[in-house]
Order: structure tokens, then sequence, then C-alpha cells
């Protein structure tokens, strides 16, 4: 067992934790701890937990094995009311009866707080979303995105150090969650509290978090910052769910600290955290933008360079984005920027020695 | 990796363990548990063993037992299967037609439910009766009122009311996409109807049937008053318990018309959980109508409801001319009105219109409130047990009124004790037992009212409300009695003017201290005093139209009760 100074040093920690629906394992064996003051995001495709893992700590789930842990205070029997974990719903769950300033102040009157407090309190919050204005509105008279501010505002007002959210912006247009997104967490960063924020969405979870936790069938598969989740994936599934990129597999050679593997004829080397023996079984994780396309052969012989025929390309934006065929019939996203002409017909592709991501598993 | 198999925790331990932990849940589930034991499962078997083996022997071996249940059973089919009718044709002109005046038309069709059904039994017998007005006295001929077709008339127009908002309810629940897409497709008129709306009303008025029949069979006052020699269970048990104080050979006929109204629960409720295409709804798309009838069937709609609109009117019509006609000069063949006999009797009276006002009040928001309760437990809460006070809550609807109210009789005229401990003081002859067995009575509408409330408020509001401290009790007073009070006001007015009216289920606890108004309808029609069993009618359907209209006054017609 660890001692008293591993409990300290997160704010929220999750031990062994399982919960089963019937029986539908959807959490197994979660285990993970966060630190004050971050920003964490619950990364996973849909039906994957994430959900339930929230719920789990807000309380209104009991984990059907694990213990969660709280400012150091072991709160898995504690009931969902004593938890002090506030949290805004996707479907806002406003009260209707009630208009902004009293949904707001709720949880504050339910402390029985001196009136003065509750209201200046509540005006803090309703200033820090913007909504002080509409503070004599009900609720059916606020636009969705004004709703999710007075659900920001309600669990904010409490002052708890944790704030969890369950993909609050999923039900604004595609404009306003970005404008939102921004704004979040920059509140979060002012008030320094640990968020908690669930969401299906990569881009949203890359651009707004400080810790992201990657899940896949009820179980974990990564915690790491933005740049580990995307550029060091430990797992296949990791590397497929965050961007787009390409696979090649096969067994691994070791050669001077560097990984390498055959494919088409080709060597390629790749870098990775995880120790490879010769033999061992190896999957490269090569990201579009990391390859180059050309018409002439490569120059380096560093670098791994494949002959290819261009299947399509297609001009999106800031970038080109081919898919291109090589000579086993694997298919490879490219994504070439700066360029002002869109390619056909035969070309090469070459992969720079550091670009491959290697994943055991 | 180390795979262990992780189970989900359910079952009663874990159940019970959650209860323990909310100290205010588990003070609601006492409540709860101790109401349905105490006030439905406990008189249930209280009255079962007050039954012997021999009471069972005379009921299958005497004629008079066997002869009485099997009218009753006819008599009952007879007029639920009027009721259905009527009150299907009556829905469905006033939902799929254009006719005239919609609105007042279907609160016509509430009217004999705002006054007790004895005003119903009374209205034939003034009217066809003896020395009834239309017949012996207006037409100069004598018809026989007494027995099956009296019974059949007053139950018809009585349970038309109860078919009526069942069918009404269904027939509003179908979508007219459904309907206009079949027209599309080419159906039309009767052919419509006949594949298309009639098919998928059947379960709606196949269950308002069983419901009028339910209610026929435990029926006491009109079997009572117009049967004459036909004597129907309810009365007989009635005549068994007041005459011979035999309670065994009364708790065994109420039984009796129990199982067909418990094997009528039981299969509906099978069935409800196999499937439930009853709520085909489908949103009603704005600006869509059906008008599936020509305008020939529309003409002969409208002659309907303003037939049955004028029948009803009669009823009313004679009870307010007996209330009001002098009785001595009427029983000369002279008709003059005064009030006299009116205020005479309204002073007389006046305690019994203080007590119905008590105690259908109580009733009605004990109805509501226990209904809450129970709607809220099993909703929103896991909890060992809540199969049976879900089937518990709805097992009043089932049991027939004289049954229930045998049963109370039966268990309550001793202190209840649970070994050496008292548990409940005798309740017979307080005022306490006409307020618990009217709400017993009415739980089921409550119960299914708040059902349905909980279902329209989405569970993470309450949610929210925990979420950011409020325990089950702040959440339920902060939140959820907010959020429901235009349905919880209705239901329990709704309840209120139910115990108003109800005499069935009351007929064996009443006692004269606690005499209610409704009560003394049916007695002094049953005794011959139709000016003053009149008058009291009248009274009692200007209150409960008086209290209708308060409500619909204050809530600025947000409120509607029937609806
Ligand atoms: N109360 C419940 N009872 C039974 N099964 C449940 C319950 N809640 C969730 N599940 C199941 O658990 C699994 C995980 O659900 P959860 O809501 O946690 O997913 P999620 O990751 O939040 O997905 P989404 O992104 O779609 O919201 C799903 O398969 C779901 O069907
Ligand atoms: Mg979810």
């Amino acid at each position: 067992m660890q001692g008293v100074a591993h409990v300290n040093k997160y704010l929220i920690e999750l031990k062994g934790i399982h919960k089963v629906f019937g029986t539908n394992a959807v959490l197994n064996d979660i285990n993970v701890g966060f630190e004050e003051g971050c920003f964490v995001t619950f990364l996973g495709p849909s039906g994957c937990g994430k959900t339930t893992l929230l719920r789990t700590i807000a309380g209104f789930y009991r984990p059907d094995g694990g213990e969660v842990w709280i400012d150091g205070k072991r709160v898995d029997m504690l009931p969902a009311h004593k938890r002090n974990t506030p949290m805004v719903f996707q479907e806002y769950a406003l009260f209707p009866h009630l208009n902004v300033f009293d949904n707001v102040a709720y949880g504050l009157r339910l402390q029985k707080l001196p009136r003065k407090e509750i209201e200046s309190r509540v005006r803090e919050a309703l200033d820090l979303t913007n909504m002080a204005q509409f503070k004599d509105r009900s609720p059916n008279q606020l636009s969705g995105g004004q709703q999710q501010r007075v659900a920001i505002a309600r669990a904010i007002v409490m002052q708890s150090k944790i704030l969890l959210l369950d993909e609050p912006l999923s039900n604004l247009d595609a404009k306003l969650r970005e404008s939102v997104r921004v704004e979040l967490r920059m509140l979060q960063r002012q008030l320094n509290r640990t968020f908690i924020y669930v969401t299906h969405d990569q881009s949203e979870a890359l651009a707004m978090s400080d810790v992201i936790v990657v899940f896949n069938k009820g179980r974990i598969e990564q915690v790491g910052s933005p740049m580990e989740v995307y550029f060091k994936p430990v797992t296949k599934f990791v590397a497929d769910f965050i961007g787009v990129s390409n696979f090649i597999e096969g067994k691994a050679r070791v050669k001077d600290g560097s990984v390498m593997l055959e494919h088409a004829g080709r060597s390629f080397s790749g870098l990775t955290t995880s120790d490879f023996k010769d033999g061992d079984h190896a999957i490269f994780s090569i990201r579009p933008e990391s390859i180059t396309l050309g018409k002439s052969e490569c120059t380096f012989d560093s670098q791994a360079c494949l002959p290819v025929r261009i299947l399509q390309g297609m001009f999106i934006g800031e970038k080109v984005r081919y898919v291109v065929k090589d000579q086993v019939g694997m298919d490879w996203v490219i994504d070439q920027h700066d360029t002002q002409e869109v390619l056909t017909g035969d070309a090469y592709i070459s992969i720079p020695p550091d670009k491959a991501h290697v994943i055991k598993e | 990796m180390v795979q262990t198999q992780v189970k989900e925790r359910k079952g009663f331990l874990n159940q019970a363990r959650n209860v323990l932990s909310d100290p205010s849940l588990l003070i609601m589930l006492a409540i709860a548990f101790a109401f349905v034991g105490l006030f439905i499962i406990y008189p249930l078997a209280k009255l079962m063993a007050n039954t012997t083996l021999e009471t069972w022997r005379n009921f299958f071996t005497k004629m008079a037992y066997r002869r009485a249940y099997a009218r009753t059973v006819y008599s009952s089919l007879l007029s639920a299967f009027t009721a259905t009718a009527l009150a299907f044709l009556y829905a469905y002109s006033i939902e799929y037609t254009e006719i005239k005046f919609k609105k007042f038309f279907r609160f016509i069709a509430f009217l004999p439910m705002l006054a007790p059904s004895s005003m119903t039994g009374m209205a034939l017998i003034m009217l066809f009766g003896r020395n009834g007005l239309l017949t012996t006295k207006l037409i100069g001929v004598e018809v026989e009122i007494y027995g099956l077709p009296g019974i059949w008339l007053a139950q018809t127009i009585a349970f038309f009311p109860m078919a009526f908002v069942a069918i009404s309810a269904v027939l509003r629940a179908i979508s007219p996409n459904i309907e206009i897409a079949a027209q599309n497709l080419g159906a039309k008129g009767t052919e419509l109807f006949r594949t298309v709306t009639l098919p998928l009303a059947a379960p709606g008025v196949l269950s308002a049937f069983l419901l009028v029949f339910i209610n026929a069979m435990s029926d006491f006052a009109n079997p009572k008053l117009l049967g004459g020699l036909f004597v129907t269970s309810p009365v007989q048990a009635y005549g068994v318990v007041t005459g011979d104080a035999d309670f065994g050979m009364a708790a065994t006929i109420s039984a009796m018309l129990l199982i067909p109204s418990l094997a009528i629960f039981l299969i509906q409720a099978y069935i409800m959980s196999k499937k439930s295409y009853v709520t085909v709804t489908g949103k009603p798309v704005a600006g869509l109508k059906r008008i599936t009838m020509g305008k020939g069937a529309e003409i002969v709609s409208q002659v309907y409801v303003f037939l049955v609109a004028a029948l009803f009117f009669m009823v009313i019509g004679i009870v307010a001319f007996f209330a009001f006609a002098d009785p001595k000069a009427y029983y000369l063949g002279k008709f003059v009105f005064t009030l006299k006999g009116f205020t005479e009797t309204m002073t007389f009276n006046a305690y019994t219109f203080r007590n119905s006002a008590i105690i259908a009040t109580a009733a009605g928001i004990l109805a509501s409130v226990v209904g809450l309760l129970l709607a809220f437990l099993n909703s929103r809460k896991d909890f060992p047990g809540k199969k049976i006070l879900d089937f518990s809550a709805i097992l009043p609807n089932t049991l027939p009124a004289t049954f229930l109210s045998l049963a109370f009789l039966l268990s309550f005229q001793r202190m209840l004790t649970l070994g050496p401990i008292p548990i409940l003081p005798k309740l017979t002859k307080t005022i306490f037992i006409m307020i618990i067995i009217q709400a017993v009575r009415q739980l089921p509408i409550g119960y299914r009212n708040a059902l349905s409330g909980f279902k329209q408020i989405d569970k993470s509001i309450e949610e929210a409300a925990t979420n950011l401290g409020a325990n089950v009790g702040k959440t339920i007073s902060s939140i959820v009695l907010p959020m429901l009070r235009p349905a919880f006001i209705s239901s329990a007015v709704y309840n209120f003017i139910s115990a108003m009216i109800a005499v069935s289920v009351i007929i064996f606890v009443v006692t004269p201290q606690w005499n209610v108004a409704s009560i003394v309808v049916y007695s002094r029609a049953d005794s011959g005093y139709y000016s003053e069993a009149g008058a009291m009618s009248i009274a009692i359907m200007a209150i409960i139209l008086g209290t209708l209209w308060l409500v619909n006054f204050l809530s600025r017609g947000r409120i509607k009760v029937f609806d």
C-alpha cells in the first residue's frame, strides 16, 4: 500500500472501479487519479462508460467494486446529496418553476447560508457566466446556450473543488460550441478547480484538456496530455480514435534503440516508449501529416520510401488529403499542407524515421 | 492481468443497504408500507379470514345466494354493455365530427358523475315509479320500473361518465396522422372506422367495459332502490349484515364479487406487460384535423349527443322538480312549488354536509398525498418490495366497493395490536374510518395521476437537486411538489368529488354521528322521501359545481379536473 502521501497527491482518485448493469460490465477496473486544478476529459466512443463513471463520482451510481476517493476521503458509500460534486447535466436540468437567480441560489439555500452571502455569490456566478442580466427570467424564456450558462453557474456557485460536466455542449450548434469551449477553459483556469468533462468529440478533448482519459469498452486505454495521446498513443485504439492514422504491423527488429519493421519490402523505423525485443509484434502508427507525397523518389536514405498510386485527392481548405494505395494493396491517408495543386497518378510517399510511433500490443 | 468476475450489486441486501443510508427515504418507505399494509392488505386478509367452510358451502348450496350472484353478473354485463356502447358513440361524435357545442356536450357527459349515483335511480322512480310523474301523473299508465329494467337503465346512466372518460382518452390518443395516412391510402367513411379507428380503440373500449362491469358488480344504491325482488349480491350482503349480523356470510358474498374483478385485473396486468398499443401516439400534427364523417352522419351525431344530454337533464330536472314541489300537493295531483321543503331539509341535514365536506376534503388530500408518495417511490427509487407496493396501490380499483366497506368494518372494530404493542386504535364509529376508506378507494387515481406526472418530469431535474445537496425529502418539497402542483390539485379535487358522492364504499362503516350527505340521499330515497332526497342531491350537485368553478377561477382555467 502507498502511504498518506499518495492519497494527498490526487484530489480525485478512483481505485479499481467496477460497474455492472445486469450482465453488462460497463466499467472494468478503472484506476486513475486527478490532481487539483486540472481540466480532465473523459473521451471515448458512445456507450463506453464515460457517463457511468462520472455519475459514479457524483454518487448517482454505487460502484460494484472499488473505491472512490475525493479530497482524501473515501466517498463511495456517501449518498449523492452529501458529496458536493456539482454537475452540469447534458439536458441542463434547470428547475422550470424557478427563475435564473433561484436556480443558481438553490444549492446555497440548502446550505442555509445568510441571505447576503447567497446574493453576492449568485451574482458572482452569474457575472462569470455572463448571465447577470437574465436573472429574473424563467428557464423556458432562455435559449439553449443561455440555459447552458445557467446550468454552469448553478454548479460553480457551489464552490466545490470539483465540477463535473457531461457533454455540456452537445445540444449547441457547432459555432456556439467552439466559443463556449474556449470560455469554459478560461473559466476553469480562472477558478482553478478540477473540471471533469465528458465528451466523445476528440477535437474538443484535444483543445481543452490538461489530461485526457481515453476509454474503450469500459476500460481506460490511456491517460495523458493531449500531446501524449495524439503523438504517443499506447494502443492502436487510441491512435485510431484520436485523429486519423495509418497502421502497419509485423514482427519487430530492434536496432540501436529504435524499432524496425518490414513493409512492402522496405524497412521502417520508429520511436517508442515501450520495451521491444526482436520478434515482438509491433504496430506502427503514422499520422497523415507526417508523410510527404511527391512525384519523384525520395532522396534521403534514412526515410522509408514507397511507390504508390493516388486514388483520390481532396482539397479541404488548409490542406489536401490524399488516399493512396501502395504495392501490397494497403491504403494510406496523407495530408499535404502548403500546396497549390492536387496530384494524380503514380507517386512516392516518404516517412521520416522518427515520425512513426510504435505501439506494442 | 487477473480477471476477476465482478457482479452487479443487487438483490434485497443491497437495496436494503441503500435505503438505510438515506433516513428520509426510510421514513417514506415506512409510511408507504404501513399505509398499504394496514389499510389495503390487512382488511383484505381479514375479510377472507371471516369466511368459513360453512359459509362457502351455504353460498354454493343455497339457491338465494347463487341466484343473486347470477343476477349481479348479468345485470352488470348488460349495464356495462349499454354504458360502453353509448359512451363510445358519444365520445366518437365529439372527437371525430364537427358537431356544434363540443365543449358543452363534453361537460354534459360528466353530469351524472357530479351527484350521488342514487340520484339516477331516484329519478327513474320519480318518472316511472308507482307515483311517477311521467307515467302515472301525466300519461296515466303504469310501467314496472322495479327489477332488472330499472337497475339496467339507472346503471347505464350512472356509469356513462366513467366509460366516456376512458374511451375519449383512447380516441384522443390515436394520432390523426395514422388516420390521415389511411385516408390517403384510400380508406374512407365506415371503412376507415372499421379498419383503423376501431382496432386502435378496441383495447381502450374493452377496458372501459370491464371497468364499468366491475363497478356495476359492486354497486349498492341503485340495485337497492330499484331492484325490488331482483336482489343482487351487494344488496344481499347488506341485508345479511343488517338483518342477521352474519358477517361470515356477507364476507363470502363479497369475496365472490371480488373474483371476477380480480381475474380481470390480473389478465389486464398481464396483457399490459406484454404489449401496449393503447398508447399509439405520435405527436398530433398541428392544424391536422380528422374529418371522417359525411354530412348526414354528422347530423345524426348531433342529434344523438343532444338526446343523451336531454336524458341527463331530464334526470336532473325531475330531481329538482321533486326538491321544490310540495309533496302533499303532488300526492293530490297538484304542482305547487315552494322553498320550504328544501330549506327544512338543508337545516335538518346541515351536519351531514359539514361531515361530507370534512371527510371528502381530507380523503381527497390523503389519497393524493399517498398516491404521490407511492408514485415517487415507484418511479424514482429502488427498494425491496417495490412490486408489492405498486400492486397494492392499484388494487383498490379492483376491490368491489361493498367488499372494501365490509372489510373495513370487520378490520377496525377493535384496537389493533402487534403482540402487546398497540398499533392502531379502534376506528369504527369515528370519522377516521370514513376518511381512510374513501382515501383508499381513490388511491389508484391519485397514484396513476402522480405516476404520469413523474413520467413528464425529466429525472435529471431531481438528480440536479440531489447533486446540489438536497436529500429525498427536500427534493420532493422543493422540486417535485411545485412541479406536480396542477396534477396534484386536479387529482385531489377529483377525489373530493368522488368522495362527496360515494355510497357503496361507506355503506357498512357509516354511523349516525358521522353520517354524510350522499348516504342521506340514498337512505331518504329508500324510505320514499323523494323530496328530501331530491333536495339533498341538488345541494350536493351545487357544491360540486361550485368547487369546479372555484378551481377553474382560482387557477385561471389552467387546472382541469375532467380532461
Ligand atoms: N442505468 C442503466 N442501466 C443499464 N444499463 C446502463 C445504464 N446506464 C448505462 N447503461 C449501459 O452502460 C453502457 C455505458 O453507458 P454510458 O452512458 O456510461 O456510456 P457513455 O460512454 O456515456 O456513452 P455516450 O457517449 O453515448 O453518452 C451502455 O452500454 C449503456 O447501455
Ligand atoms: Mg454519456
